[in-house]
């Protein structure tokens, strides 16, 4: 099934050529010369694809258990199983249409003698999900490349490359937590640690009577213990389109770092039964299944209806649709005439709709200022920012998630700040480049860094070359200590 | 660079690349050393490398503006590469080749110093075809855009060329200084056109000339007043609307006046033909008749209308430009103006170098020309000289040498644009068939055979391998490593080429071939012709 390439049409015309110069000028040599273009055709036209060629692949998925921005290293071999040696044998591995290649390429030309090799070695930067591989396409042409054989091998090995994005050791050793899931407040009532003593009042319960005191004066007095409240730990990620930008081609975006952190976060939150909530910023109602709360956040309390944690992860999977969207926007915007594929994941998120062309609502970024580091003014917050306060709990404790590549986190953590939230800070860095364009930005976000640390806020500066449990690390270690 | 598809803004694979440069220069070179003519070709080399380079900048999409001063900036030295290549290589080998001794010489001279020039020149286009296959940068839309920016870059030189030439000619034409004949005749005419309307005779009155110019001084001047932004830059009052409105009427107003005016030529060619002066005298009375003389015959009042027109016209292409501008991004601005500020650029060096190299460009040149050419050429050149002066002669050149570039880069984007040369391949293609060209070319001239074949086989060597890297660039991409395959493939093509020239050495060497047996010769074009029908068969 090779078929043919017509090749030499050159060399038929330098044939053509050299007969009319030999013509022209009466010189017969150039008659017998053509015999040199001549043989070339005759070289084209004979050439076959070996018949019996047979081609056998491997793949091998080297890295185990990636976490998500990490680098995948794949290996292809492929063998010439036949007898016949192939001189050019072109394959190309069926990388996911999802994942970026970082380093080396899935593709590689090379001549094979019977029972030889080769190996393509490549990088590809993992996304949360399950990706499959396409099977590797190889294409045979004889010496002369007059004929093409194209097909495709049923690779052997890892077919799939999965990367979960669930703690895999629990990193909790150094960051104990000092009241595991509770605050204590100022007020008294039932608890453990004593706080005051009060008259007794009808209806107070009778263990909690100072029974010694009433021995001694006879007056009946009922101890007060410090009120413990359940600690609501309230995971904002902040995924707005401004947010939705990556430091590199094919690395994942601010958004989706922030989405990949706070989902670590909340595993590993849940593992030591902390209640944590989670709220998206600035999705659009098409990214998330079961669309969007009517104050357009996406609020998921524990012990919702239908399971939190599945919920949850609608959440995580609606900011990978909704950045996937963005980008094949983009993309289709830039080039214009190859849209990138869908992803499986995405086509099971996204509802069955066509991707909107109306960029996700986002907030204005135009009217927010930035005000004095001492606080001494209140910041002017935007819908979104105050439909998220209003929500928030009087006992939350609150870690965002942003890269800071705009005013709006800067804003929403002074209000936070100025409510008297506890509020930590999760940025990864999605600023670092060379580019003149980059530094600038870059230095723009160090500068709300400082001010949300001046607000009060512990910032953790996600570096992106640093593994995600790094930064979650020492994100929990700070969580607890106010 | 995901699934099975082409690869994204393919280039050609290094090896393949590596092979089509090398393979071209070591053949050009070694069959113009054979043809002898070594500095034209240099140069024309010179300029085939830089014609790829203005390709190359016109195709830059990111830096628009950069890419357009780059190749504007280009275009002259593509222009002398072009004549070094063609004009100055026949102008060297006929300084080497003539006089001949005798006339029966003569033809088998012309024959040889064809074949020569054919070399240089294919040698050339194989270097600039090997350049551009470096990175596969011909493509129609390039070219296109390449095309633009010589015209834009020509234009100015062109002009200005234009306009000295001509003022140069009509004060040469004017001054009598030519002999009697038909430029006194035309000097003549053009005296009295330019005094009927500058220096009109002060005797009787010019109605009919001072109407036009009075007429197109109202019109211009009105283009002008209007074209400017008067009444955007006036400040806002309560009084502003009242000022408008009298500007937009008196704007009105001498666009009415210039109309009547030059309505009333016709009738002022029918007053002044039909009435004669004294009769014009008589009907107007000698006051009124008095005040027409003074003001149609007065030179001041008519260089005075010049000058409205000039300054009209010019405050109008003004601000037309600068209202096209400010509409426009920066980057377009600077693609589009580039060219034209780098033909300015080229007549300022005109300028700047015309006196000293015209004329030793001129005595080289009769230098190189044999025997009598040689004196009849300064014969010729010097009065040109004397009359027209070496800058203008220099401005001129200039032009002419960006529009030898201009019309080089568009009969690319021609051949391109028809589809006669497939986008894809179009550099290695040009690199191929024009050493196929010279090496045919070569086979003329007394060259060792070996080195013909040789050169054959190197043609075929430099499509081969540009091709393979084409389609191994769009389908593996430069990233994988390539090299043994490629070098496998060009292994293979050359031992063919190898068996092909062991072939024709052996046909050639026993004189199966030759022109004294006629049949023998008939019988090889027959076996050739069978060849063709076979590989047509098996296709």
């Amino acid at each position: 099934m090779s078929e043919r390439v017509g090749r030499w049409g050159v060399a038929l015309v330098g044939a053509l050529t050299l007969v009319s110069v030999g013509l022209l000028a009466a010189e017969p040599f150039l008659l017998a010369a053509t015999a040199v273009p001549l043989a070339y055709v005759l070289y084209g036209a004979v050439a076959r694809v070996p018949p019996g060629a047979s081609l056998r692949a491997e793949r091998t998925v080297e890295t185990d258990n990636p976490t998500p921005g990490e680098a995948v290293d794949v290996a292809l071999t492929v063998t010439n199983d036949g007898d016949a040696a192939l001189t050019d044998v072109r394959i190309v591995d069926g990388v996911p249409g999802e994942l970026t290649v970082v380093d080396g390429s899935p593709r590689a030309c090379e001549s094979l003698r019977p029972g030889d090799s080769v190996t393509v070695r490549y990088s590809l930067l993992a996304k949360r999900g399950t990706f499959a591989f396409d099977d590797p396409v190889a294409r045979v042409r004889p010496l002369a490349a007059t004929a093409v054989a194209t097909a495709t091998l049923d690779a052997e090995g890892d077919a799939s490359v999965t990367c979960a994005n669930v703690v895999s050791e629990v990193p909790l050793a150094d960051a104990t937590l000092p009241r595991a899931g509770t605050l204590p407040t100022d007020s008294g009532g039932s608890g453990l640690e004593f706080h005051a003593t009060r008259n007794y009042q009808s209806g107070d319960p009778v263990s909690r009577i100072d029974w010694r005191r009433f021995a001694k004066t006879n007056e009946l007095t009922t101890v007060q213990y410090r009120e413990e409240q359940a600690v609501r730990t309230v995971l904002v990620v902040d995924a707005r389109t401004v947010t939705r930008v990556t430091p590199d081609a094919g690395y994942p975006t601010g958004a989706e770092l922030g989405a990949y952190a706070a989902e670590r976060l909340f595993d590993a939150l849940g593992r030591t039964s902390v209640v944590a909530s989670v709220v998206a910023v600035g999705l659009d109602a098409d990214d998330v299944v079961g669309g969007l709360d009517p104050d357009d956040l996406v609020w998921v309390d524990p012990g919702g209806d239908g399971g939190t944690a599945a919920r949850v992860s609608q959440v995580f999977d609606g900011i990978q649709a909704a950045v996937a969207n963005d980008v094949s926007e983009a993309a289709g915007r830039a080039s214009g005439e190859r849209e990138r594929p869908a992803s499986r994941r995405d086509a099971d998120v996204a509802t069955d709709e066509p991707p909107n062309t109306d960029a996700p609502p986002s907030p204005e970024t135009d009217d927010e200022t930035v005000p004095a580091a001492d606080g001494g003014e209140t910041p002017h917050v935007d819908d979104a920012a105050r439909r998220l306060l209003a929500r928030l709990p009087p006992t939350a404790q609150v870690v965002l998630f942003s890269p800071f590549v705009d005013d709006w986190p800067v804003t929403l953590t002074q209000s936070l700040a100025a409510r008297g939230y506890p509020t930590t800070v999760v940025s990864p860095d999605v600023t670092r480049g060379d580019g003149l364009g980059q530094s600038v930005v870059g230095l723009e976000r160090d500068l709300r860094v400082q001010s949300v640390e001046l607000a009060g806020a512990t910032c953790i500066d996600w570096n992106l070359d640093e593994p995600i449990d790094i930064a979650l690390r020492a994100s929990l270690a700070d969580l607890f200590k106010a | 660079m995901t699934g099975h598809d082409a690869v994204d803004d393919p280039e050609p694979t290094r090896t393949s690349t590596l092979v089509v440069v090398l393979a071209s220069v070591v053949t050009a070179a070694a069959l113009v050393r054979a043809a002898n003519v070594v500095w034209p070709a240099l140069v024309g080399a010179m300029g085939a490398v830089t014609l790829a380079g203005v390709v190359w900048a016109s195709g830059w999409e990111r830096h628009e503006a950069a890419g357009s001063v780059l190749a504007s900036v280009l275009v002259l030295p593509v222009g002398v590469g072009i004549v070094a290549a063609t004009a100055g290589t026949v102008l060297v080998l006929a300084g080497g080749l003539f006089p001949v001794p005798s006339a029966a010489d003569v033809p088998g001279t012309v024959i040889a110093l064809t074949a020569r020039a054919a070399v240089v020149t294919g040698a050339v286009a194989a270097v600039f075809g090997a350049t551009t296959a470096t990175r596969g940068v011909l493509d129609a839309d390039t070219l296109e855009d390449a095309t633009t920016t010589a015209v834009r870059t020509a234009v100015v030189p062109f002009c200005l060329a234009i306009l000295l030439a001509g003022s140069a000619a009509l004060q040469f034409l004017e001054s009598n200084a030519a002999g009697p004949g038909i430029q006194t005749v035309v000097g003549d005419v053009l005296r009295g056109i330019t005094s009927l309307f500058f220096q009109p005779d002060p005797l009787g009155p010019h109605l009919p000339t001072f109407a036009v110019m009075a007429g197109a001084a109202l019109l211009a001047a009105h283009r002008g007043v209007h074209a400017l932004p008067i009444t955007e830059l006036l400040p806002e009052n309560e009084t502003g609307d009242d000022y408008r409105e009298r500007i937009e009427a008196g704007q009105r107003r001498l666009f009415w006046a210039g109309l009547v005016v030059v309505a009333a030529v016709p009738i002022a060619a029918i007053v002044h033909l039909a009435v004669p002066p004294h009769q014009l005298r008589a009907a107007l009375g000698s006051g009124l008749y008095d005040v027409v003389l003074a003001v149609t015959a007065n030179p001041a009042l008519r260089s005075l209308a010049w000058w409205l027109i000039l300054c009209g016209v010019a405050v109008a292409a003004v601000v037309w430009l600068l209202r096209r501008l400010v509409q426009s991004s920066p980057d377009r601005i600077g693609s589009v103006l580039a060219p034209f500020a780098g033909g300015v650029g080229v007549v300022a060096l005109a300028f700047a170098v015309s006196d000293n190299t015209v004329f030793k460009s001129v005595a080289w040149v009769a230098d190189q020309l044999p025997g009598k050419f040689s004196v009849q050429f300064m014969d010729a050149a010097t009065p040109v000289m004397n009359v027209y002066g070496f800058t203008t002669i220099g401005v001129a050149a200039a032009a002419a040498l960006l529009f030898l570039a201009t019309v080089a880069v568009s009969a690319l984007w021609a051949v391109l644009a028809t589809g006669y040369v497939e986008g894809r391949t179009a550099g290695v293609t040009i690199a191929s068939l024009a050493l196929f060209n010279t090496a045919a070319f070569a086979g003329v001239l007394d060259v060792s055979n070996v080195l013909v074949l040789g050169a054959l086989v190197g043609a075929v060597l430099v499509w081969d391998a540009g091709e393979f890297g084409v389609t191994l660039g769009q389908e593996v991409g430069r990233l994988a490593n390539t090299r043994r395959a490629e070098l496998v493939h060009a292994t293979g093509t050359l031992a063919v080429g190898g068996v092909g020239a062991g072939v024709a050495l052996l046909i050639g060497g026993v004189g199966a071939v030759d022109a004294s047996t006629g049949p023998v010769a008939l019988g090889l074009v027959a076996v050739l012709g069978g060849l063709l029908l076979l590989v047509v068969a098996l296709r």
